[in-house]
């Protein structure tokens, strides 16, 4: 098999061997106590004496325009304290791009045209209570005209659709980061590659736009008080939740830059914020709150948003439709991918013009295969939807994979084959994932073609496996301070609001490993007044953070030994060691002093491992296994056996890296089975907006899940660790093993529903 | 929630007398009502809700020789794990205990169930963003919209929703009756798309208690995409009365649900592989399949099969 | 884990702890020693449900409610039997029991509004030993009943093997629905006599979302905290 080209590890990732806490279990976080408990305050429960709510007025159609706002009757209304419009001078200053991480795309804060239903749109009310706000909207008198709206983008691409954003583009629906024209890339000879081929097929791939389902919808609460750590100057500090998971995003960044502050005039409230992911849509909360809440003389100011409301953060639908040539052994060698993407109502993330968006996903995967001649092309297009963010998925992988299904499927292949003979990078993790992952699978007990096996119970068997990057977040910089305090302790602050990672627990492993402390000596804390370089958690961020915190642990470690090795009577430092939290002599470890009242030492680390972004460089793999029973007369799957190995690189934190791994599996069951958001066709009114029609996997919907870890230290995080979830969370496999079941068609859009699963059986007609 | 003024009931005529006017709603369980009313998805909003949980006497399951009387408060819960309903009523307490979630189904009312709103997410979109039928408007948005969920056996009072509850088939194949306030309803003749009601009660007019006759064969079978907090795709109930006459009701196709007549004549002689087919096959004779929604006949069918042997296998 | 009391821990940690917007945070088991954090004792005030003026007890908010709103109905006053407590709170009619323990009692671990319709089981508190949704119950209908939360459970020396066994299983990821969650466990112990199979715990866990599907975990700690308390029951 070709390999890569050698890339060594950078650090001191190759050099421990043993690890004492790294990769142990029970170490309990330390802000689960308060979590269990209730203690912990999230946005949604802060209430302060004096407290205001704040809401904005929502666009009841699908796409429209505000073409006259009267709120004299609104603001008559008993309880009302503001209303503000788009004509207000301060809002309509703020700036409109660099906040929220694009996410406004070119809207105004407040402006008066509506992207879609449910966008908050045109003005402002703040009142005693959430009921005095929704009276005084009712009272608020607009005169709207109704836009032409488009849900799907392979509609907004065809010829004569209506054009949704002509400031952006004035020429079609085309926008995000192919201004306004389709990505083209083009790698070998792709026509003379399916000149070799000696299968031809053609794949059709689609998904909807899934809900990002932020546990908790956002609240933003805000007010202006004096600063209790003295700020010089005399000026209130504006303090707000927080609740982003990426850097220079969220309430927090949102809220200093759309008022033109430093950020030390923000602080943030609660380190709790409840799960995202990769849902970089802030709303407007997060830099109206503060303004509104100034505007009062700093009163508390809460703006909430209704379950409902929060569906309007969701994961872009796309289309891809490929043309796969092959041979007769299995291998890929023509690849001819064409992707309609949707951007969403705000141009979304396509929006973005970071490098790694910039090349078509498709072909980010492909080019981890063997074949030679890849063409993929990609269009972003708006549309009325919703807005879109990331996917947390590497949905890159999916026609890659179903590739290899469908290659399988064809020759009557064994799939997990297919996936060795094509995908060439990362020796030796894909070998050492797929050999553990079949082996806690029983794959080749399970494995048989297509619509061979029924269950006793008469439903259809199938299986599927499918191999993926895992990811180092690399592109992540963090700023990680140590500080050895007179009492013996190490001390590391951070600001964060997380979002279940348990990033600070994994730190402090690797913090008391590199540095000879007992864990309990080394104290993670939550620091509000911390200006560390993060202000967010994300899913993957243990491998890189824990990197810089390596770093700086090694610097400590070298300067406290530099200064008391000494007091144990060695020569030189190189002679002295800390081991269990106590001073001693490599020589003697009899000879033990504690660190307490020698002095107190500061290192810290700022930075990052230089792995770059792309997928050039991703060393580690995963490969997930799952297995389905079809009920050939409902048309309903159940999965049997989810089960992922994924290469860690190095596990830091058992506990919490195997729970991403549960975390991501069960979401991506949610998603290849039930979860989608549904508009009425008719009017672009979001349907099924509400925690019952929008299905999320309850307790006995959860997969039956066998995951294996599995460690090569290939990764670029701290001791060749890797990031887990990002890898797992796509729904494709699913279908794959639906169609190892049923022996029929591949079902080209999720969710798997009994309608699709029905059509694909042949029992009632395919829609559209 | 807009405001609103809370009164407790002492008994269930001054309940009934106060539901009689305009402005006011009665509250059980609440799962379904407060819903709506944060929603704000109907036309009028109450300046007053009356509290039947404080009504004594309505939260016991009793019986006699040839009946079980279940009180209109009794929670979803208790009936699912009475020994009583087990034994005589089960497709009652399977029924009940494959409603919503184990939450609710601690807080939730069987009076509460058999008069929950349907779960139409035009009828339910919230701010009475579509005015329909049901709501004084003209037409049923399902019809040209996305009606996945809805009717496949045709519309009733120009309504395409499905009835949502899942005792509702199960008490109207086990023949119950509903005792109101007023009257006593067959079961089977309750159910209905009546304005905002899912059944035929009026104003000022509620349900007191429930009357299931003893049966010792009878099954409910629920078809839903999620095992927890979801709403019947399909579901079905079959019992065999006392003159040993099987009856078959469909739920969730058709705006109430709806007895099979057609199906219950393909098992007269008995419930085998064979029949149970055609009574499925039967019961989707006559369906009225919308854009989005045929996939639900063949659940329909299977169901009406599945439950129908379950009756004789187990 | 070792026990840092939480004087000592500001004195050695950082003057920038005491400032004082933390301390209602809940932020005990971060900033100071975890065992602090998961017994933290709630200071009842006396909320105005009004404008939200805050008093020592109840007859003084009485005072400012009568002075300061006078053209309005005094609200109910319903006396809430909360964990190991008993408050007078004013509440108003179309208040649910989250509304109320997030703005009258500070009591806010069972008042998560994950989607306040019913539909994910984040608000569950136990109200007279049985699972009920604080969005989908009245306040005013709460008079007289006992009513439990994950504070109190958390608190509650019996239960100490259950909340050790929800930590120690990372039950928690971002923790939104884990108090909620928390609580039902507490219901499952007693409902199946401490020795619940693990089919029952997800039956009984079915109306509580984790979009972090941490499901696995519930089940294991609740089994762990079974075999542990069934030897004390």
């Amino acid at each position: 098999m070709p390999g890569m080209a050698e890339w060594k590890l950078e650090g001191t990732n190759d050099e421990r061997q043993e690890f004492k806490y790294v990769g142990t279990w029970d170490h309990p976080g330390r802000q689960s106590w308060d979590m269990t408990s209730g203690a912990a305050k999230y946005p949604t429960d802060l209430y302060r004496e004096g407290q205001l709510y704040a809401m904005c007025l929502r666009s009841p159609y699908g796409h429209a325009k505000i073409k006259k706002l009267d709120i004299s009757e609104a603001e008559k209304i008993e309880g009302v304290k503001l209303i503000l419009t788009y004509e207000d001078e301060e809002i309509a200053a703020m700036p409109k791009y660099i906040p929220s991480y694009f996410t406004f795309g070119q809207s105004p804060l407040l402006g008066t045209e509506a992207e879609f239903e449910g966008d908050e749109v045109g003005c402002v009310v703040v009142a005693e209570t959430e009921e005095i706000c929704k009276k005084a909207l009712d009272y608020v008198k607009v005169d709207w005209e109704v836009l032409p709206f488009i849900l799907d983008c392979r509609e907004a691409g065809k010829p004569g659709a209506p054009i949704l954003r002509p400031e952006m583009n004035p020429d079609s629906n085309m926008t995000g980061n192919t201004f306004g024209a389709a990505v083209k890339w083009e790698n070998g000879n792709v026509e003379e590659g399916f000149k070799e081929a000696d299968y031809i097929e053609t794949i059709e791939y689609g998904r909807p736009m899934w809900s990002q389902f932020r546990s908790m919808p956002a609240a933003y609460f805000s007010y202006w008080d004096d600063d209790p750590w003295g700020n010089p100057d005399g000026e209130k500090m504006c303090y707000v939740t927080n609740h982003a998971h990426f850097p220079s995003n969220g309430p927090l960044v949102s809220a200093f830059q759309g008022m033109g502050l430093h950020e030390d005039k923000v602080r943030a409230l609660s380190p709790y914020m409840a799960s995202r992911y990769c849902d970089f849509v802030e709303k407007r909360g997060a830099q109206l709150s503060p303004v509104l809440s100034k505007r009062l003389g700093g009163v508390p100011v809460k703006m909430v948003n209704t379950r409902r409301q929060a569906f309007d953060a969701a994961v872009p639908e796309t289309y891809f439709t490929i043309r796969i040539g092959f041979k007769e052994d299995g291998t890929l060698c023509a690849v001819h991918c064409k992707n309609v993407h949707q951007s969403g109502a705000r141009g979304g993330y396509g929006d973005k013009t970071h490098g790694h968006l910039v090349l078509p996903p498709n072909a980010q995967a492909f080019k981890s295969t063997s074949c030679p001649n890849i063409y993929s092309e990609m269009e972003y297009y708006v549309t009325n939807g919703a807005c879109t963010t990331a996917d947390p998925g590497k949905d890159m992988w999916e026609p890659v994979n179903l590739t290899f299904a469908k290659i399988a499927d064809t020759l009557g292949m064994d799939i997990t084959d297919v996936i060795m003979k094509n995908v060439i990078i990362t020796q030796p993790s894909l070998e050492a994932c797929m050999e553990a992952g079949k082996k806690a699978f029983h794959w080749d007990e399970k494995w048989h073609l297509a619509g061979k096996k029924v269950l006793p119970d008469g439903r259809l068997h199938g299986v599927a496996a499918r191999a993926c990057w895992s990811m180092t977040w690399g592109m992540i910089s963090y700023n990680i301070n140590l500080r050895l305090n007179t009492d013996g302790k190490v001390y590391m602050p951070y600001s964060e609001a997380l979002i279940g990672t348990y990033w600070p627990d994994a730190v402090q492993l690797v913090i008391a490993e590199e540095m000879g402390m007992k864990p309990e000596d080394v104290i993670v804390y939550y620091a509000a007044n911390y200006p560390n370089w993060q202000k967010g958690d994300a899913a993957d961020r243990a491998s890189t953070c824990t990197w810089a915190a390596k770093e700086a642990a090694i610097l400590l470690k070298n300067r406290v030994l530099s200064a008391i090795y000494m007091y144990v009577g060695a020569a030189s430092p190189e002679e002295a060691d800390i081991v269990d939290s106590m001073l001693t002599l490599k020589a003697d470890p009899s000879v033990q002093i504690p660190l307490v009242g020698l002095g107190q030492f500061g290192e810290g680390f700022c930075g990052k491992p230089s792995v770059p972004f792309q997928s050039d460089v991703v060393r580690t793999m995963n490969v997930d296994f799952c297995e389905v029973a079809v009920d050939p007369e409902t048309g309903l799957v159940e999965i049997l056996d989810y089960t992922a190995a994924h290469d860690f690189g190095k596990v830091i934190r058992p506990a919490s890296a195997m729970g991403q791994l549960e975390m991501a599996l069960t979401m991506a069951s949610g998603r290849a089975l039930r979860e989608e958001i549904i508009w009425d066709p008719n009017t672009g009114v979001l349907l099924n907006g509400n925690m019952y029609d929008y299905k999320v996997p309850t307790a006995l919907d959860q997969p039956p899940m066998d995951n294996v870890a599995v460690e090569t230290r290939c990764g670029g995080g701290a001791y060749g660790s890797t990031g887990v979830a990002h890898a797992h969370t796509n729904a494709g496999l699913v279908g794959c093993a639906i169609q190892n079941a049923t022996g029929g068609d591949f079902i080209t859009m999720q969710p798997f529903t009994p309608d699709r699963v029905l059509a694909a059986l042949g029992k009632i007609k395919k829609e559209g | 929630m807009r405001p609103f003024k809370h009164i407790q009931a002492s008994t269930i005529e001054e309940a009934a007398a106060l539901a009689a006017h305009e402005d006011v709603m009665v509250i059980a369980g609440g799962t379904d009502l407060l819903g709506t009313l944060k929603d704000e998805c109907l036309p009028y909003y109450p300046n007053y809700l009356v509290d039947l949980k404080t009504v004594p006497g309505l939260d016991t399951i009793e019986e006699t020789d040839t009946e079980l009387v279940i009180g209109a408060l009794v929670k979803l819960q208790d009936i699912a794990d009475s020994e009583l309903v087990k034994t005589h009523a089960q497709a009652l307490a399977e029924a009940c205990g494959r409603a919503a979630s184990p939450t609710i189904r601690n807080m939730g009312t069987i009076g509460g169930n058999i008069c929950q709103m349907h779960r139409c997410w035009y009828f339910r979109c919230p701010d009475n963003r579509f005015v329909c039928a049901r709501k004084g408007g003209k037409e049923c948005y399902a019809y040209k919209g996305d009606n996945r969920y809805h009717s496949i056996l045709g519309i009733e009072g120009n309504c395409l929703a499905a009835s949502s509850h899942d005792s509702a088939p199960a008490l109207a194949a086990l023949g119950a009756t509903i005792v109101t306030t007023a009257r006593e309803i067959p079961a089977e003749d309750f159910f209905h798309a009546n304005g905002l009601r899912s059944n035929v009660l009026e104003n000022g007019e509620l349900v007191k208690e429930i009357r299931v006759p003893k049966t010792e064969k009878s099954r409910f079978e629920k078809f839903a995409l999620r095992k927890s907090i979801d709403f019947p795709l399909v579901n079905c109930a079959v019992a065999e009365d006392a003159d040993g006459q099987i009856h078959i009701v469909l739920g969730a196709c058709y705006p109430s649900p709806k007895r099979m007549t057609d199906a219950e004549e393909c098992v007269k002689a008995g419930v085998t592989e064979e029949s149970a087919q055609a009574a499925g096959d039967a019961a989707v004779s006559k369906v009225m399949v919308l854009s989005h929604n045929e996939y639900k006949v063949e659940i329909a069918r299977t169901l009406v099969k599945r439950t129908l042997l379950r009756l004789v296998n187990e | 884990m070792a026990q840092i009391p939480r004087r000592e821990f500001l004195k050695a940690g950082t003057a920038a702890l005491a400032g004082a917007t933390l301390s209602a945070l809940g932020l005990g088991s971060i900033t100071a020693s975890a065992e602090d954090g998961a017994a933290e004792k709630q200071v009842f005030v006396y909320t105005c449900p009004v404008c939200g003026k805050q008093f020592a007890d109840f007859e003084q908010l009485r005072g400012h409610f009568t002075t300061k709103h006078k053209e309005l109905d005094l609200p109910k006053t319903v006396t809430f039997s909360i964990n190991e407590a008993e408050y007078d709170v004013f509440v108003e009619d179309h208040w649910t029991l989250r509304e109320a323990l997030i703005r009258a009692i500070g009591l806010t671990g069972n008042a998560k509004q994950m989607c306040d319709r019913g539909g994910c089981g984040s608000c569950t508190v136990l109200i007279d030993g049985k699972p009920a949704l604080s969005c989908t119950t009245l306040a005013v209908e709460c008079a007289g009943k006992h009513i439990e939360t994950s504070e109190g459970i958390a608190a509650d020396p019996e239960y100490r093997p259950l909340l050790e066994a929800y930590v120690r299983n990372d039950t928690a990821q971002c923790g939104y629905c884990t108090p909620a969650q928390f609580t039902m466990a507490k219901y499952i112990l007693n409902k199946y006599d401490f020795a619940p199979t693990e089919e029952q715990i997800r039956l009984e866990l079915s109306g509580n979302i984790c979009r972090c599907g941490t499901y696995a975990r519930h089940v294991k700690a609740i089994m762990e905290a079974a075999a542990e308390m069934k030897g004390g029951q």
